[in-house]
């Protein structure tokens, strides 16, 4: 291509604009809204995400060993434990430990303890704390550890893994179908709105062709008019989300203290992270999709 | 330059609008496509321009066969061709200038090769000096010399004309066909389609009659016959 040609569609695509500023206008309107309302949903289920993740690193399970087990063999083990994917950490607590944390929280600094001396009662209870990073995957794990060697008990919270498991896939249907609504509904709007505006150049693209003027040529134009209002449209509601999160986030641990300290807000640039590019990649996927479909019709003269 | 074997043409059950139709015209040939409305003509104009596809029979067009062209290739095939409206059709929101430019800037000539032949085409059909004009801003003589003038930009090896002066008075419809003798003078291939008698009986070019979408008469400096 030229760059006479190059010059020309820029200066089209931004002529379009300017010229049908009305239908250029509705369309970054459409588009914001949607995309607003998409970053508006994905910033709540990323957070509700992240909460119930940080619960599920909360609720470990308690390895125990068979009497006699030697430290080597408890830390070959742990190995084995750690080795899996779906462990996030573990703790290592010794008999010894156990006994003094025992003795802390129910004696204090009392003396009633001292009759045991060198006697640990909870000899038989080093264990391993195991926190999980997905925890549904807590049964299989139960079942893993327990047919290791040295192994003799496991305790887990059944009910605690099943209510996470449970509002974690809950979560995820739910954000899964309501992005894919607010997706359709933009699309749809965008499509109508872009059509709307080209039907009112059909007659223009007519002439275009009827002069020798390649399909890519009369479509240029349009596919970065479409590049540049979907770049307007998601510009906005990033913008304007940018400041509406802090201040909301502000406006909840403000107005309810107790969460402060329990719930943790994602970080606005942790969000952004994948907004921005999801943001973008929907205004100009759908300003040049729309574009796209739209010319097409016109272009078979 | 256009040869038609057999061609028909049909839009659904019915009579086609062309029906096995033959017509041959020579290189630098004046041909008048004449016949009432529902003849066929502008349909037949439409199959020289590849907007219609036949359904019958074989287009040959400066050597290229237009039933068997792919749908890329069209482009380039219009661009050996000059067509004017009868509604002139010009881009109506870009002045004179930009309205001939934009012939040349389809087929990608450079800024400076624009800048030289659109004033040069403008002289050619006596607009040199309204260049800065919206159509809106022209009369329908002056907007049909634009659409000429964008015909012919490219030099194109043929000129068609569908019904170029039926928006214009008779004295400026005069002035057009004068306008399409001196590009035909100049070596180009004119078609014109028309169902104005008075012009085509005054020029006395080929006349090709056109009824029921058959050809039905075809005469050497011919005259308009009512079918």
């Amino acid at each position: 291509m030229r760059p006479s040609t190059i010059w020309y569609t820029l200066k089209q695509g931004f002529k379009n604009i300017k010229r049908n500023w009305m239908f250029s206008l509705a369309c970054i309107i459409t588009m914001a809204a949607c995309i607003f309302l998409v970053g508006i949903f994905y910033s709540i289920v990323n957070n509700v995400n992240s909460i119930a993740h940080k619960v599920e690193e909360e609720v470990p399970i308690t390895v125990f060993f068979d009497e006699g087990t030697t430290e080597e063999e408890i830390q070959a083990v742990g190995a084995a434990i750690q080795a899996r994917p779906e462990v996030a950490r573990m703790d290592y607590q010794s008999a010894d430990q156990a006994w003094e944390d025992y003795k802390q929280k129910y004696f204090g600094d009392e003396d009633a303890a001292d009759g045991f001396k060198d006697d640990n009662p909870l000899a038989n209870s080093s264990n391993y704390q195991v926190y999980l990073n997905d925890i549904t995957k807590q049964t299989e794990l139960v079942n893993y550890i327990q047919s290791l060697d040295h192994v003799r008990k496991v305790n887990q919270s059944e009910q605690a893994s099943k209510t996470l498991g449970s509002i974690n896939k809950l979560v995820s249907y739910i954000s899964i179908a309501v992005i894919g609504i607010l997706l359709v509904i933009s699309i749809f709007l965008i499509s109508n709105t872009v059509s709307m505006g080209i039907s009112v150049r059909k007659e223009e693209i007519g002439i275009m062709k009827y002069i020798g003027a390649t399909d890519a040529f009369v479509r240029l134009p349009f596919l970065l008019e479409g590049i540049i209002l979907g770049v307007i449209g998601a510009a906005i509601p990033l913008v304007c989300l940018f400041f509406l999160y802090n201040s909301a986030v502000e406006f909840v641990l403000t107005k309810f203290n107790v969460l402060t300290g329990i719930v943790d807000f994602i970080p606005i640039w942790q969000i952004y992270e994948g907004l921005i590019p999801m943001g973008l990649g929907l205004g100009v996927g759908i300003g040049l999709l729309g574009s796209f479909f739209t010319t097409r019709k016109h272009l078979r003269v | 330059m256009i040869d038609l074997v057999d061609v028909s043409k049909s839009y659904g059950p019915g009579l086609p609008a062309v029906n096995h139709a033959n017509l041959h015209v020579d290189k630098g040939e004046f041909v008048f496509v004449v016949g009432s409305s529902g003849s066929g003509k502008s349909t037949l104009i439409k199959l020289l321009m590849k907007e219609l596809d036949s359904t019958n029979g074989t287009i040959t067009v400066s050597g290229e066969r237009l039933e068997k062209m792919k749908h890329r290739r069209v482009a380039k095939y219009r661009r050996k061709l000059g067509v004017v409206f009868q509604d002139f059709r010009l881009l109506k929101d870009r002045n004179v200038y930009e309205n001939v430019a934009f012939a040349q800037r389809v087929i990608g000539r450079p800024t400076r090769v624009i800048r030289k032949r659109v004033p040069e085409v403008l002289q050619e059909v006596g607009l040199a000096g309204k260049y800065k004009a919206y159509p809106d801003e022209l009369s329908g003589g002056e907007q049909q010399r634009v659409a000429l003038a964008r015909a012919l930009v490219n030099r194109p090896d043929i000129l068609l004309a569908d019904e170029p002066t039926g928006n214009l008075d008779p004295k400026t419809s005069e002035e057009i066909m004068a306008l399409m003798e001196q590009i035909n003078d100049r070596g180009t291939t004119v078609l014109v389609v028309t169902h104005n008698k008075d012009i085509v009986n005054a020029m006395r070019k080929r006349v090709v009659t056109m009824h029921n979408g058959k050809i039905i008469s075809d005469e050497k400096e011919g005259g308009y016959h009512e079918a």
